[in-house]
């Protein structure tokens, strides 16, 4: 087909070609609706640069339910044999895919991987392009895919990925239909008349090519009738070939497929002739999908049902050949109920094994429907179906699953099975904020489960609870059910039960007591050793937050570095933005409010993220705003409020009433905070964690308000609300807290309330500076201090302890590792304090970064 | 009615506690209870790793039924035709 108004598209792809010579890799997306000429477009540039190129092809098709990630499995074939072994045994989806990456980085030449059809695309391949695409950068390579940006809505999984993808190394190519003079230009030696062809096609190149191609005299009534005028005037030894290729969307190989021909006596006489089918690769198909689809369309119901049977006839001996997903496809097209319900259950869970977890849920959904089976098959499907829906974030189907197979179990009299599905149900009830029937369930499991007899399902049940006391803040109750998993889970030998209820227990001891946590740091190193993925990234999570509000930062960002690189090699992207979220409130309370600004944009600028991601950083770019004198509306509190009510969480509540109390105090206006103070209060009562009312006593006194003196203190704000500023100005600077030492300092004598000043202004808090000196001149201060020029002789570029700690280190000239040994901290840590002194002190090196300490007197020369 | 030997696999079931032991049999009992079916269960040989146990019950179903009520595992189910002991013998 002739290439017209495509320049602009091959331009872009020449441009990118480019840059990959150049060695870095690029993505780009060619979309548009079907028959906008995709593929032709990909083609022509095949042509073009397959001289310089390692070419690899991965196809999406219509299936009922699509190939688990086919599209790599074509590409396998045409990569090592190693690699297709490889694909099919490894579990570890983050494992198959760096080492696709490192398969695609030892071919010798740079590659053009081209993806098609991603609209149609499962799951797992979903989740490869996403890595790839995040990773596009460090290899050698073109990635070039193409869909149908009109099939893709708004709900679809594309779309979040879409939505995800570096900008920098990615580009979109929308084509679009063909203009009239086009049109006219192509019908030129023809007898039809452009215009009436543009108006039949709307400019769409498939179907003008497939008008003007044809065959009718004069313009067919609809295109569909211009394909099949074509397929009609063919003998019928091509029509019964093109009649079966239609029906099998999915990818035969050529093998395969002339065991077919056999079984249906078609002899294999040059296909291709006609230009109608074409190979790809190994693959006869259509020269395009609407092809397929018009001819398919065409068919008489009860002859579609008869080719898919025979076609079954053949597949089925050679079942270990083929995809399952192909034989479901058949069989349900077959109208032939009872293999379905065999083969749903089976290609699910192959699905489910490659990560294709929405293909899996709705073959399991399949099952079911076709499924009449005996009561523990249809239970163990429901459960299936359950377990796929929890994974794919359809909490609510999960619930109504579980219950029907829980029903069933209970019937059957079978313990273990009632006592486990309870234990589900009440883990996907706490999923859905349902959180009493979520612990009546997780009671009831127990009841049922405790028979003497040490079962797993046992263990299971008790780390169950264990966890939604944690949850809850019942310390006690936590502790209880935590041993009770850990003594059953010793007892049967069960690490992953083991490992999960010692994260329990260390959370839980770890909130209450600022030298706990032990148990968390063992349970990391069993995670981490056995690769329990979620366990590993729940024990960095837990370790980080509870540091951080325990103001351990040294702890708290050692756990959230080594936490985000771990999740962000692996995609967990639920944890890993949520750790992001704990950063900014590291950086936020240590004075890098730059850093911390720009995590919470980056979060609030994504709309997707959980409320509890989303909450967090509201909060953050709350008290910065604020801080700053720039907080131009309320919505974003409003919302954080709105958020935080909701949760009925005391972790998420507190954060957000400090903020309010901020602004409450500052504009002398209590009325403001006062549904949220009470709300903390409440949640206080019934869960009652020092730290956290603590720092609501803090501020409340801060805004004069009467709290309960009764309740112990953490020692960190005790100096504070025992007014012995000096004690609280240095525990706050040990801390590395400036902004509460500045406010400590401000109750000081008058040299300290200048420091006040200098450190505020050095965090650049203008609001909180304005509102201090009017306090200043209401109470009839006559020197107001102007500037931070007298004071900052010790420490002008206001260095932290910890950085003044690395800076004298880096001038022995000791490596990170080194310094990392004597301070106890982390390589990692070293490198973040390292780029903190360098953008303080606005140097470039770590040599220079010293010589700059020295002149202005930070540290001092030996 | 007959007898037969249950086998079940139970990791380090030597070192059940007594009150383990107890709860074991609780429910073994209490599940007997609830069967409509003659049952009778007659002893359990602890070893290490299993549990033997001797039940008398009309069918091998009737025995999968106590199991699967109680939450016990089953690692196999044999009729015992006859036992045989040192009056067996005719020294």
């Amino acid at each position: 087909m002739k290439l017209l108004e495509r320049e602009s598209a091959l331009q872009t792809l020449d441009e990118l070609y480019n840059e990959i010579k150049n060695g870095t890799g690029r993505t780009a997306f060619v979309l548009g609706e079907a028959g906008i000429g995709k593929t032709t477009l990909v083609r022509a540039f095949k042509e073009k640069v397959k001289k310089d190129l390692t070419i690899l092809t991965g196809t999406c098709d219509s299936l009922i339910s699509p190939r688990p990630l086919g599209p790599l499995y074509d590409i396998a074939s045409q990569l090592s044999t190693d690699f297709r072994e490889f694909l099919k045994s490894e579990n570890d989806r983050s494992e198959l895919y760096s080492t696709f990456i490192e398969q695609l980085k030892n071919i010798r030449r740079p590659v053009l991987l081209i993806i098609e059809d991603l609209h149609w695309a499962d799951e797992a391949t979903l989740d490869l392009m996403k890595f790839l695409t995040r990773r596009i950068d460090q290899i050698n390579c073109l990635l070039l895919i193409t869909y149908r940006d009109d099939e893709v809505p708004s709900d679809h999984p594309l779309r979040s990925i879409l939505g995800e993808i570096p900008t920098h190394v990615s580009r979109k190519i929308k084509l679009n239909r063909l203009s009239p003079n086009s049109v006219q230009e192509l019908s030129r030696n023809t007898s039809f008349n452009p215009e009436a062809v543009f108006k039949l096609t709307d400019g769409n190149p498939f179907y003008v090519n497939e008008v003007l191609a044809s065959y009718s005299d004069g313009i067919p009534e609809n295109i569909k009738d211009s394909i099949l005028s074509v397929f009609y005037k063919q003998n019928k030894e091509t029509q019964k070939l093109w009649e079966l290729i239609s029906i099998m969307p999915g990818r035969l190989s050529l093998k395969m497929l002339q065991k077919v021909l056999l079984h249906f006596q078609i002899e294999l006489d040059n296909p291709t002739n006609n230009g109608v089918l074409r190979y790809e690769g190994e693959n006869l198909v259509f020269k395009h999908e609407l092809y397929r689809q018009a001819i398919e369309d065409s068919l008489d119901p009860i002859k579609r049902v008869q080719l898919n049977q025979k076609v079954l006839e053949v597949l089925l001996p050679n079942k270990d050949e083929i995809d399952l997903a192909m034989i479901v496809h058949h069989a349900k097209n077959s109208d032939n109920r009872s293999l379905v319900a065999e083969f749903a259950p089976l290609a699910a869970q192959n699905a489910a094994q490659h990560g294709a977890h929405i293909q899996a849920a709705d073959l399991y959904k399949m099952a079911i429907n076709f499924t009449k089976a005996p009561g523990e098959i249809m239970a163990d499907l429901y459960e299936k179906y359950a377990y796929e829906c929890y994974l794919t974030n359809r909490t609510k189907k999960a619930i109504e699953s579980q219950l029907e197979a829980l029903k069933i179990w209970q019937e059957l009299g079978d313990r273990i099975k009632t006592g486990s599905s309870m234990r589900i149900l009440s883990r996907l009830n706490w999923f859905e904020g349902k959180k009493e029937l979520a612990e009546e369930y997780g009671l009831k499991a127990i009841k049922e489960l405790e028979n003497g007899f040490p079962l797993n399902e046992r263990a299971k049940a008790y780390s169950n609870y264990s966890q939604l006391k944690m949850l809850a803040g019942e310390k006690e109750q936590t502790l209880l059910y935590g041993k009770k998993a850990i003594d059953l889970a010793k007892k049967i030998d069960d690490e992953e039960i083991y490992c999960h209820a010692l994260n329990n227990i260390g959370a839980v001891k770890f909130n209450y007591d600022r030298n706990g946590g032990k148990e968390l740091y063992q349970s990391l190193e069993i995670a981490l050793n056995n690769k329990f993925h979620e366990h590993v990234a729940r024990a960095y999570t837990n370790i980080a937050s509870i540091s951080i509000n325990h103001r351990l930062y040294d702890k708290g960002i050692d756990a959230l570095t080594k936490g985000i690189d771990y999740c962000a090699e692996r995609d967990l992207d639920s944890w890993h933005y949520y750790m992001l979220s704990w950063k900014a409130r590291y950086h936020f309370e240590t004075g890098e409010w730059k850093e911390a600004e720009s995590i919470c944009e980056k979060l609030l600028g994504n709309p997707n993220h959980p409320p509890i991601v989303r909450v967090t950083a509201l909060a953050i770019m709350g008290s910065l705003l604020i801080r700053k004198g720039k907080l131009k509306d309320f919505s974003l509190l409003n919302e954080a409020k709105e958020i935080a009510l909701s949760t009925k969480e005391l972790q998420r509540i507190i954060p957000v009433t400090l903020v309010f109390l901020e602004y409450a105090w500052m504009n002398k206006n209590i009325e403001i905070a006062k549904e949220l103070t009470e709300a903390s209060l409440q949640a206080l009562e019934k869960n009652f964690v020092q730290y956290h009312f603590s720092e609501l006593a803090y501020w409340m006194d801060l805004n004069k308000m009467k709290y309960d003196h009764s309740k112990p203190f953490s020692q960190i704000f005790e100096a504070d609300l025992k007014n012995n500023w000096k004690l609280a100005a240095q525990n706050w600077s040990e801390l590395n807290c400036p902004f509460e030492q500045a406010l400590a300092l401000f109750r000081g004598d008058e040299k300290a309330v200048k420091e006040t000043f200098v450190i505020l202004d050095q965090l650049g808090a203008k609001g909180t500076i304005e509102f201090l000196k009017s306090e200043l001149r209401a109470k009839g201060h006559k020197s107001i201090p102007r500037g931070p020029r007298e004071s900052t002789k010790n420490n002008p570029a206001y260095l932290t302890q910890r950085q003044i700690d690395v800076l004298n280190l880096l001038r022995e000239e000791l490596s990170n590792a080194e310094i990392a040994e004597r301070l106890f901290i982390s390589a990692k840590t070293v490198d973040h304090h390292i780029s903190a002194i360098l953008s303080k002190l606005n140097v470039h090196s770590r040599s220079k970064a010293v010589e700059e300490a020295e002149k202005l007197g930070v540290i001092h020369m030996q | 009615m007959k007898k037969y030997i249950i086998e079940r696999d139970l990791p380090g079931a030597g070192k059940l506690t007594k009150k383990e032991l107890r709860e074991i049999s609780d429910t073994s009992i209490q599940m007997v209870g609830q069967l409509d079916k003659p049952y009778q269960w007659l002893e359990t040989y602890v070893t290490n790793n299993k549990l033997f146990c001797i039940h008398i019950a009309p069918d091998e179903e009737t025995i999968r039924e106590h199991s699967k009520r109680a939450g016990f595992p089953i690692g196999s189910i044999r009729e015992i035709t006859t036992i045989i002991d040192p009056s067996t013998s005719k020294i």
